[in-house]
């Protein structure tokens, strides 16, 4: 364990020293109004993203049962003598 | 059930300033250490731990037996130490000639005594890197105090006298320095016109 030396406990109580910090008062109501508007941002782009997770799937089922890219089935013959 | 929800959300709230009229104090000094402007005048440490604190507020359910102050206190750092180029102006504070990067390991070394390895950790930087910052932020600031309150202004620190005088008799010095130093202000203020006259 290193001892603490002299320069660092005189800066140290160079950056203790100073005025106690006048906190404003509405800083806890200022954090709480921005936390929950972080929150709810949070909460919106989990949504998406889930959104967008469930869409990706449902279409990848949805191809995988379809198979869109096989074309009709031909319902008529070629017609015959040329 | 929006009952029960509003009652949750009372409760996180009722606890969360609990937390915030205990630790905002200190948290502010530190922020106004890390931005360099003077104390009872930050209007940029306030907004940067306003930031954190709200961070803690969204994260308030998530970091139950974790330490709020520490999450606040990371997320501060972490949002300096991103952000520290529009803190390299001289706003007037105590470290406010340093370089941010060394205001930050002062302020995480010795104002709130983090360990070299988890301040190095938190930054990602290498222990050595941190421990240089630390040493020349030290004296760079002690030098400085040392050759008195006025010389601030210098860009030279200067290895003056005051750096080989003895230890106590510095630390005495700087004591009174700073304390002398808004009064010296003011008297130079008053004694300007009269210079003039």
């Amino acid at each position: 364990m290193k001892v603490p030396d002299r320069k660092e406990t005189e800066v140290r109580v160079l950056l203790e020293r100073g005025m106690p910090e006048p906190v404003p008062p509405d800083l806890a109501r200022r954090a709480v109004l921005l936390g929950l508007r972080m929150a709810q941002r949070r909460r919106t782009v989990q949504l998406l993203l889930w959104a967008f997770f469930v869409a990706t799937v449902g279409f990848a089922v949805w191809v995988a049962l379809a198979e869109p890219w096989t074309g009709e089935p031909q319902q008529t013959t070629p017609p015959l003598g040329w | 059930m929006g009952e029960r929800r509003s009652r949750e959300e009372r409760r996180r709230a009722r606890e969360f300033e609990a937390f915030v009229a205990g630790a905002a104090g200190r948290l502010l000094h530190a922020a106004t250490l890390l931005t360099g402007e003077p104390f009872g005048a930050a209007p940029a440490a306030q907004q940067l731990l306003v930031g954190a604190l709200a961070r803690t507020y969204a994260d308030w359910d998530r970091l139950r037996g974790g330490d709020p102050y520490e999450h606040t206190r990371h997320d501060l750092v972490g949002h300096f130490a991103h952000s520290a180029r529009r803190y390299r102006r001289p706003r007037g504070g105590l470290l406010d000639r340093l370089p941010p990067q060394e205001r930050l390991m002062l302020v995480l070394r010795l104002y709130e005594g983090v360990a070299e390895e988890q301040a190095a950790a938190a930054l990602g930087l290498p222990v050595e890197r941190v421990r240089d910052l630390c040493t020349r932020g030290m004296a760079t600031i002690l030098s400085r105090e040392a050759s008195g309150p006025g010389a601030g202004t210098g860009a030279g620190p200067g290895p003056g006298p005051g750096t080989v005088a003895a230890a106590p008799a510095r630390a005495r010095r700087v004591v009174r320095g700073i304390r002398t130093r808004d009064t010296a202000g003011q008297d130079g203020a008053g004694r300007d016109p009269e210079g003039v006259a």
